[in-house]
């Protein structure tokens, strides 16, 4: 058992490095491995035979390195967050996009574009953590409310939390859409690219930004993942079985609306992946969280890495925003969640 | 080992509990009955800390309960909750490891996993530790709650469960006969003989008769009995306090059991009328 846990953790580990490798060469500068190895080497000083242009060495460094950085720190953000909401509340049909959390955080974002100027207290001086702060305040916002709407005795109901996301989703949707009427275009296009979802802002300053909004939480709820557990068999024995039901909340709460704030703040809303992510890996590993956040965080990086390589050559010289491929893919998994969980999804 | 002075509880001013004084002592089996909404369930979950009494104080191993941490006083008492519906596939093994969580971090340790894999043998289900808990009888799903909810009051490096408390709160629901008694005569060898404390809400005067050494007695949120078994098992203060005759009948010089007068039909004043589908057999 363990050795199985194991081996799907090195077979996934190997298809994220070769999502990687892919989306490395893959594009419309395309370059080989050895060319990319050649292109590293030089960067430490070391000097290899094969022969490189100047055009592949910028393409690398400026638009491709940081964009898979961002594919794969995303990918992981948004699976991770999709097994801790999960594990909270009790069902697997929770995901930031689908209770309101990741539009939510957009509706911030959004704000934060069009009400810059007005709204000079909130800038720190570098206006991308802002935004990302911004961002982060949405999601928690959003998070909360559906928590409080959803709980009746101390029991989530989750029918009502489920329709509480669709209402957010629907207010949020309506105030964003009033939002582009007031719009410039420049206002415009970064809006639209907040609604569909794409990879293309990411540059090295950003990632630098992303990164503690996503590996510390990561790193923390892994060490919740016996809370997480806990949690399965019910707030009260969990209670019974040492676990700070309070806390756990909070930290979870924060930590997935951290990550999926900072996903939004700079990658838009990128649907399902923690939805099917989740919904996959708990299949192969099972729904024990020491081994399924891990699992996850590596299959939900490798996935929007495929991903995004998928709307970046698809149609070139045009990208279709990586949200409408995820959402594509996403849809068929959950109806067949649907389909297959009718009997005890709202129990 | 457990003193609670003078507790009560009110939920938005409705009073669930009125003011009442308890304790417990160890190696001891103590039942709690009384009629549905007597406050037994209140009760037993106050003691066990999951909430503050609104009146009065609970020591716990000369401590107040509100003074002891969590993961701490997870190690002195465990709860056995009537129905369990776990949400996802957790296995068998898992589930049972789940008990040992208030003894480590991270990850359990050889000692851990050593109590995990003899429960598992003694449970018998060696062939499906794998299995999922789910796809399992209701009266297997009961047993091996009780598993985990054992392991969490042993101790690796001593065999007694001195100073520690199991609740059970009606945990006999939705078994069959077999079960029900195996599952008593469980918290008797495995807790009390070892020098720990079963505290249980039961609904069946039999059940309480047969293994309890104390029975407690609830009725409307007021502690009508608590003595000794014997002394408390009375016909007379059971009927009234059931409101249904309740009668002791004597098996043998040492066995006997109660029973509600209802049951017994009485043949001769009485006779079991002979069903239409018999009549129209008949012709």
């Amino acid at each position: 058992m363990k050795n199985k846990k194991r081996n799907i953790f090195f077979l996934l580990s190997a298809l994220l490095i070769a999502a990687i490798l892919l989306s490395v060469s893959l594009g419309a500068v395309s370059m080989s491995v050895g060319q990319v190895v050649a292109i590293l080497l030089k960067s430490v000083g070391v000097k290899s035979s094969i022969l490189f242009s100047e055009n592949q060495e910028n393409v690398l460094w400026t638009l491709r390195l940081p964009r898979i950085g961002f594919a794969v720190m995303i990918g992981a953000a948004l699976a991770t967050s999709g097994v801790a909401l999960q594990g909270l509340f009790r069902n697997p049909l929770v995901d930031s996009g689908l209770i309101g959390i990741a539009s939510g955080s957009s509706l911030f974002a959004s704000c934060f574009i069009l009400f810059n100027g007005f709204v000079p207290a909130l800038v720190i001086g570098n206006s991308q953590l802002t935004m990302a702060i911004t961002s982060f305040t949405g999601a928690s916002l959003t998070a909360f409310l559906v928590y409080r709407i959803s709980q009746y005795q101390k029991r989530i109901n989750i029918a009502v939390l489920i329709l509480a996301g669709v209402a957010l989703n629907a207010l949020t949707a309506s105030l964003t859409g009033l939002l582009t009427y007031f719009a410039d275009d420049s206002q415009l296009r970064d809006l639209t690219f907040w609604t569909l979802g794409s990879l293309a802002g990411a540059t090295w300053s950003n990632l630098a930004i992303l990164l503690p909004f996503i590996l510390l939480p990561m790193l923390i709820l892994q060490r919740s993942a016996k809370a997480l557990n806990a949690f399965s068999l019910g707030e009260n024995p969990a209670h019974f079985l040492g676990i700070n039901i309070r806390r756990t909340k909070i930290v979870v709460l924060l930590c997935s609306t951290a990550m999926v704030g900072a996903s939004v703040a700079f990658a838009g809303v990128i649907a399902f992946v923690g939805l099917v992510i989740p919904h996959i890996m708990r299949m192969l590993v099972g729904p024990g969280h020491r081994a399924l956040l891990p699992v996850s965080a590596i299959a939900g990086a490798t996935l929007l890495c495929f991903a995004d390589l998928l709307s970046r050559t698809l149609l070139p010289p045009t990208e279709i925003p990586v949200g409408i491929i995820t959402a594509l893919m996403g849809t068929p998994v959950l109806l067949t969640i649907l389909l297959k969980q009718k009997k005890n999804l709202f129990s | 080992m457990i003193l609670a002075s003078d507790i009560s509880f009110s939920n938005q001013g409705r009073q669930i509990l009125r003011p009442m004084t308890l304790s417990f002592q160890q190696p001891e089996f103590v039942a709690i009955l009384g009629p549905n909404g007597a406050g037994k369930s209140t009760l037993l979950q106050m003691l066990a800390g999951l909430f503050a009494p609104t009146t009065g104080s609970i020591i716990f191993n000369k401590r107040p309960v509100s003074q002891w941490k969590t993961t701490e006083l997870a190690r002195q008492r465990s709860f056995l909750h009537q129905q369990n519906n776990i949400s996802g596939s957790f296995t068998v093994a898992e589930i049972l490891e789940m008990g040992r969580y208030p003894y480590f971090d991270l990850n359990p340790s050889a000692g851990d996993n050593a109590l995990v894999e003899n429960s598992i043998l003694e449970l018998g289900l060696t062939q499906k530790r794998q299995q999922i808990y789910q796809t399992l009888s209701g009266g297997e799903q009961q047993r091996i709650q009780f598993a985990r909810t054992l392991l969490q009051l042993q101790e690796t490096d001593r065999p007694d469960l001195n100073n520690k408390v199991m609740f059970l709160d009606e945990p006999l629901n939705n078994l069959d006969l077999q079960y029900q008694y195996a599952l008593m005569q469980q918290a008797r060898e495995k807790i009390t003989h070892l020098g720990g404390t079963v505290i249980a809400v039961l609904h069946d005067i039999n059940m309480a008769y047969q293994f309890a050494d104390r029975v407690i007695i609830l009725k409307n949120g007021n502690l009508v009995v608590d003595d000794t078994t014997e002394q408390a098992l009375n016909p007379e203060v059971l009927s009234s306090i059931f409101e249904v005759e309740i009668t002791k009948f004597r098996v043998s010089e040492t066995t006997s059991f109660f029973n509600t007068k209802a049951y017994a039909r009485d043949l001769s004043a009485n006779p079991a009328p002979v069903s239409e589908t018999q009549e129209i057999n008949k012709k």
